[in-house]
């Protein structure tokens, strides 16, 4: 019998995983506009834009009513978050402007690695970063880059 | 070559950053609400760097970029940046991103799938890294 506890970080694992398939699918969208359409910062700031736009259609009641009472802390956390975000895109975008590719890829795919760090000094009495997490987020980050260069 | 790797340095910082700073406001508003706040800042951040460096090309935009551009923002944020965002909140940042960072293997997938790439060896042995890492960070206590 699962407990729910268990069942609750299992839904959090299958999130993830959805999350990342729609990231990969994402990147295919990705591809086709900067093929036909457009670099791929234009593209990365108008699906943003138009991104927000969808998300705050669909949740603009819980948002309406949650923004008034969000404390100034949430507010700075989460739209640091979002800078944070789009400094990595745009980084990323920058980045390969004038760096070839195998030198960017293998640079930005140790970002779990980076969380992980930041997370275990900075969200101590939040989560707990275990050995056999950051053992498997290395062999992720390595097979990443497998997969990275074996797709080139 | 420098700039180029401190630029991906900046955005693997960025993007390791993100997960961390969502984490710790979690406590106090719903995943709705952290996915529309967070892609205010995002857009206003991604909007700047596009009119710094590409205007000339948003004013000779065509119309059905613009179609493929709500295509993408709907797949990439209404539906995965508010999974992340809820997977974050349910099994920690380090947890979410480590699955999360598995993404390249699913494009292989997809590419596989619907472009007629070729599997190699390559990325054989990386599918299997990438599978065996995120079963040691899910099976855990």
């Amino acid at each position: 019998m699962i407990s729910t506890t268990n069942k609750i970080k299992y839904y959090g694992f299958i999130f993830a995983v959805c999350a990342a398939f729609l990231y990969a699918l994402s990147a295919l969208v990705g591809k086709k506009i900067t093929d036909d359409f457009s670099s791929p910062m234009v593209a990365s700031a108008f699906s943003i834009l138009f991104g927000l736009l969808a998300t705050g259609s669909v949740f603009f009641g819980t948002v309406n009513r949650e923004a008034r009472s969000l404390a100034g802390r949430s507010w700075i956390l989460i739209s640091l978050s979002g800078c944070a975000s789009a400094l990595g895109v745009s980084g990323w975008y920058l980045a390969l402007n004038i760096t070839p590719v195998v030198v960017v890829a293998p640079i930005v795919a140790v970002y779990p690695l980076v969380t992980i760090a930041i997370a275990s000094l900075f969200l101590r009495g939040i989560e707990k970063v275990t050995r056999q997490t950051v053992i498997g987020a290395i062999i992720v980050v390595i097979g990443v880059l497998f997969v990275g260069f074996g797709t080139q | 070559m420098l700039a180029g790797i401190l630029l991906s340095l900046m955005a693997a910082l960025g993007f390791g950053l993100s997960a961390v700073f969502i984490k710790a406001a979690m406590s106090s508003v719903s995943v709705k609400t952290a996915t529309v706040v967070s892609l205010i800042s995002s857009t206003v951040v991604t909007m700047i760097f596009a009119l710094i460096f590409h205007s000339k090309e948003i004013l000779a935009l065509s119309p059905m970029a613009f179609l493929w551009f709500i295509l993408a923002g709907l797949i990439t944020f209404l539906g995965g940046r508010l999974l992340n965002f809820q997977a974050i909140n349910l099994v920690g940042a380090s947890k979410a991103s480590a699955v999360v960072s598995a993404t390249p293997l699913f494009a292989a997938i997809l590419a596989v799938t619907f472009l007629n790439e070729t599997v190699n060896l390559m990325l054989g042995i990386g599918t299997m890294m990438i599978v065996t890492g995120i079963a040691l960070v899910v099976m855990q206590e």
